[in-house]
């Protein structure tokens, strides 16, 4: 789970190096946190927040594959 | 080994133009087979998309390996097919689309999804489109194609960032996309038949911006109905009465 966010993030930035992911195993969910550098926010969000949704949504998919439900928390 | 592309476009000189581009060669490098002559069709209605095999002849081995380097030489004033070739103006420009790294990327989102699919990609009218095969189709193709729609969304996005171009990628899963255009004229049909035998409006459920359009499209010159859309958000409805 972790290797998609970052795998898609890292691409996505102009800051790859700052990109930091943590996870947090919890009993039914896993909570994928998401650091960026500050200029690379408005990426990660994207307009209307496009961006994120992209993101929930392929990690939903992985999550069902896995059995598993997978939220992401943008860290600011 | 043999390089060929097949390409599709609205007439047989873009198709000829675009699979020079795309193999690097000029005119008298290739062979060009017309598998289909192409409609033009009534304001976008009946066409049919002109199809040529382009295949390079043996002897210009060192044109393929220029062709494979990543950039290409573009001839400005490439003679149409069926043309003698005239005297032509070399120019270095980088390559518009590039398949190898779209797929590369798709290849490892897919992965790291732990999904396992196929990848087939071809360019047509310049653009890349990739359609995924394999045994989970279901999940990556998702609710409505949401998860489809996230996908494509993503890869040209990185896609982008990575060739600081504008991409329009087009990604598929088991030609969904494909069976979703067919199934949704045949909604579109369907309530037609019914507006017309009861008089009243007929709604659709709330659909995306791009089967509305296929909707709004397939019902545009319509003598007996008229369409439109109604409602907040992503999601709306499209609204079929009779005129």
């Amino acid at each position: 789970m972790k290797e998609l966010i970052i795998y898609v993030v890292k691409a996505l930035v102009d800051r790859p190096d700052e990109v930091d992911v943590q996870e947090v195993q919890g009993e039914k969910t896993t909570v994928i946190e998401l650091k960026v550098a500050q200029e690379d926010l408005g990426k990660v969000i994207g307009k209307q927040g496009r961006t994120a949704r992209a993101l929930r949504t392929i990690l939903n998919a992985a999550g069902t594959k896995m059995g598993k439900r997978c939220v992401l928390e943008i860290i600011e | 080994m043999e390089r060929s592309v097949e390409m599709e476009a609205r007439t047989l000189e873009e198709a000829t133009s675009n699979a020079l581009r795309t193999l690097g060669a000029s005119r008298e490098d290739v062979e060009i087979k017309v598998l289909d002559d192409g409609k033009a069709g009534f304001l976008g209605f009946g066409s049919r998309l002109a199809k040529i095999r382009v295949t390079m002849k043996k002897n210009r081995k060192a044109m393929d390996v220029a062709a494979t380097e990543g950039a290409v030489e573009v001839r400005e004033n490439e003679s149409p097919a069926g043309e003698a070739p005239r005297e032509e103006t070399k120019e270095r420009v980088e390559v518009e689309a590039d398949p190898e790294l779209a797929n590369e990327l798709l290849s490892g989102l897919i992965d790291r999804m732990n999904m396992e699919g196929t990848i087939e990609s071809r360019i047509r009218e310049e653009r890349i489109h990739m359609n995924v095969v394999g045994k989970d189709s279901g999940i990556l193709i998702g609710k409505g194609g949401q998860t489809l729609e996230a996908i494509q969304y993503l890869i040209n996005l990185m896609y982008s960032k990575r060739t600081k171009s504008r991409a329009g990628i087009i990604v598929d899963v088991e030609e969904y996309k494909v069976r979703r255009e067919k199934k949704l004229q045949a909604i579109a049909l369907e309530a037609r038949n019914k507006v017309m035998k009861s008089k009243k409006p007929f709604s659709t459920s709330p659909l995306s911006s791009q089967d509305r359009r296929i909707i709004h499209i397939t019902l545009q010159n319509d003598r007996e109905v008229k369409t439109v859309s109604r409602g907040d958000g992503v999601l709306k409805k499209v609204i079929i009465l009779p005129k």
